[in-house]
């Protein structure tokens, strides 16, 4: 009966520790397992976004005649993925210059699993322009998936001969 | 003394259930992240066997293309170009064709473009991320 009081401080005090330590532990815990559920979930999508590309890359003609908004190429695009994408977001960068890529009228506006988008790219002279001889250029791609949350993204990166 | 024991099992019975439970998450978020990598995207393997032209009634080209993977695809998304050209769905209804709409694995067709003026030299088949190419006979 002595040892009641003070087995009871102990006993409390224990309780304040392991509920102080616990509190700590399960906050931890909860944020990797969100952390990991985040990164699963984005790591999904984007596995689940991707392109090809549907030209023949030995051989992509550009047109160095007209004006700086003429169309000098088009680009073909697979969606070869699982998810439909973005149109709009996609940027397209030939020989490391940027180049404004718009989908051509004739294309579909969904741009969902298999179909192809035309873009038509139009770049100004002075930021571009290929010789006259067929030469080799880094072509890059990135695309973004339609569904948002979270946001699947791809790039390709492929050499192609503008002629 | 008894109850001090009890309440002590008692609050470390609970502590037990939370962190189980914890764990269980985890290892549900820590499956979920392994399945990016189990994701089949679309892997088909058609080729293009032979590809023939001949001048006659404004030039003609008869492309052969066999499905020899494992997996059947829409004809609409088969494309094929000519010399760099610009690719066309060997389901554009301009092409004449021996199919339903669709290439089962094993399966072969015909696919014959009229109004090819110029002889061409290459012909390049692509689908999804696989691409065949062949030197058009003539």
């Amino acid at each position: 009966m002595g040892d009641g009081p003070s087995e009871l401080i102990m006993l409390t005090t224990g309780l304040v520790v392991a509920t102080i330590v616990s509190s700590l532990l399960l906050s931890t815990w909860g944020s990797i397992s969100q952390g990991l559920d985040n990164q699963g979930e984005q790591e999904l999508m984007d596995s689940k976004t991707r392109i090809s590309i549907v030209n023949n890359p030995a051989s992509i003609t550009w047109d160095e005649t007209g004006t700086d908004t003429d169309v000098k190429t088009s680009i073909f695009i697979q969606n070869s993925g699982k998810t439909t994408l973005n149109i709009e977001s996609t940027y397209i960068v030939i020989g490391g210059v940027m180049m404004t890529a718009s989908p051509s009228a004739a294309s579909p506006t969904m741009w969902s699993v298999g179909e192809v988008i035309e873009f038509e790219i139009t770049v100004l002279v002075a930021d571009f322009n290929p010789p006259d001889v067929p030469t080799e250029f880094f072509l890059n791609i990135g695309v973004t998936s339609e569904l948002n949350s979270p946001t699947g993204t791809y790039s390709t990166s492929e050499v192609i001969r503008l002629v | 003394m008894a109850g001090s024991s009890i309440a002590g099992m008692i609050v470390g019975t609970v502590f037990i259930v939370i962190f189980a439970s914890a764990t269980v998450t985890m290892v549900d978020n820590i499956n979920k992240a392994q399945q990016a990598t189990e994701v089949n995207l679309p892997d088909p393997e058609i080729n293009l066997i032979t590809a023939t032209w001949t001048s006659p009634d404004g030039g003609t080209l008869i492309l052969e293309i066999s499905n020899v993977g494992s997996e059947t695809i829409s004809i609409n998304y088969i494309y094929f170009s000519l010399d760099g050209g610009t690719p066309i769905s060997i389901g554009d209804p301009s092409l004449t064709l021996d199919s339903t709409g669709s290439l089962f694995p094993g399966e072969t067709i015909l696919v014959t473009q009229t109004g090819v003026t110029d002889a061409p030299t290459d012909a390049l088949l692509v689908a999804f991320e696989y691409s065949s190419s062949v030197t058009v006979t003539q």
